[in-house]
């Protein structure tokens, strides 16, 4: 009998899978939440998005706000540092681009979510 | 047959490969323990949220194509009245090819009963509308409809605002959504 022999290969390899199916078990679990947390988030962004495009496209051409940003009480929901985006650009002449944005980043997502929804508007016509 | 490598464990052994065995079983238990619980979470999580999102969506597809909020209407089943917890509308029926039939209408209304918001949509014989009553959800807390002029012929606006709350174990999970919602054939 040899007495202090150590480990064998074969026990190294089992102790090392053993070890990584619990961490991989265990992230799976955490970044599971994550993923859940950032899909309902992204509900309530797209809800925000829409309620303001629908209001842009109410408010028709003439009434297109000049700012680069815009309210809605559920921003803060998502997250304390989520920030809205506002891009009005001309797409011809009676035309222009609206682009709504909504920018947040979930607790424990390594980069931050975007909502975004674009329209056209023009300056005759449209819905009232 | 003995050899002198049969030997047995020695205590020191034994007691190791207890308390490793106890260690592991610990960790593993704590690991399915923690699952079922985020499991639990998430699948409530996402079911409530599902269901205040199926509500807005709802809601949106009845309101925009809407010609009017009734103050009240009487439908085959009950009478249903306008109020900031209940919606009343009035939809231009559409054929199978989608376009809009002359001066037949459709009728919704989106009422709730103590956690449950539900759609009544009753159609005319010529809409390719499905009628019934639909559950939209069953975990609702608040449902506010407020809309933009007290005349209810006069409103082109409704602002529909909806807090869905589950709990699982000790947390409750809360949805908060609102949406401003224009009627596109008043």
């Amino acid at each position: 009998m040899r007495p202090s022999r150590g480990f064998s290969l074969i026990e190294v390899i089992v102790s090392i899978f053993i070890m990584s199916v619990m961490l991989i078990l265990f992230q799976a679990v955490t970044r599971s939440s994550v993923l859940v947390r950032t899909s309902k988030n992204q509900g309530v962004a797209l809800a925000i998005a829409r309620t303001e495009i629908e209001s842009l496209r109410a408010g028709g051409y003439a009434a297109l706000p000049a700012s680069t940003t815009f309210y809605d009480s559920l921003v803060s929901t998502l997250s304390s540092s989520a920030t809205t985006t506002l891009s009005i650009s001309s797409f011809n002449a009676k035309t222009k681009q609206v682009v709504v944005g909504v920018v947040w980043k979930d607790s424990g997502a390594t980069a931050s979510s975007t909502v975004s929804l674009a329209t056209l508007i023009t300056q005759t016509g449209g819905l009232p | 047959m003995t050899h002198s490598t049969s030997r047995g464990f020695t205590l020191v052994e034994t007691l190791v490969v207890a308390g490793l065995g106890a260690g592991m079983l610990v960790t593993i238990a704590f690991l399915v323990l923690q699952f079922n619980n985020s499991l639990a979470y998430e699948q409530t999580a996402s079911q409530s949220s599902g269901s205040a999102s199926g509500v807005m969506r709802e809601v949106e597809s009845l309101v925009v194509p809407a010609s009017d909020v009734l103050q009240t209407h009487t439908f085959a089943s009950a009478t249903y009245t306008s109020t900031t917890t209940s919606l009343v509308l009035q939809i231009p029926s559409v054929d199978s090819s989608g376009a809009v039939i002359a001066n037949t209408y459709d009728y919704a209304a989106f009422y709730a009963t103590s956690t449950s918001v539900y759609r009544l949509l009753e159609v005319n014989a010529a809409s390719k509308r499905t009628a019934g009553t639909k559950l939209l959800s069953s975990s609702m807390r608040t449902l506010t409809f407020s809309y933009d002029n007290t005349d209810f012929t006069k409103v082109t606006t409704i602002t529909v605002d909806l807090q869905t709350q589950a709990q699982v174990k000790q947390a409750v999970l809360s949805d908060h959504r609102r949406e401003k919602i224009r009627l596109r054939n008043f």
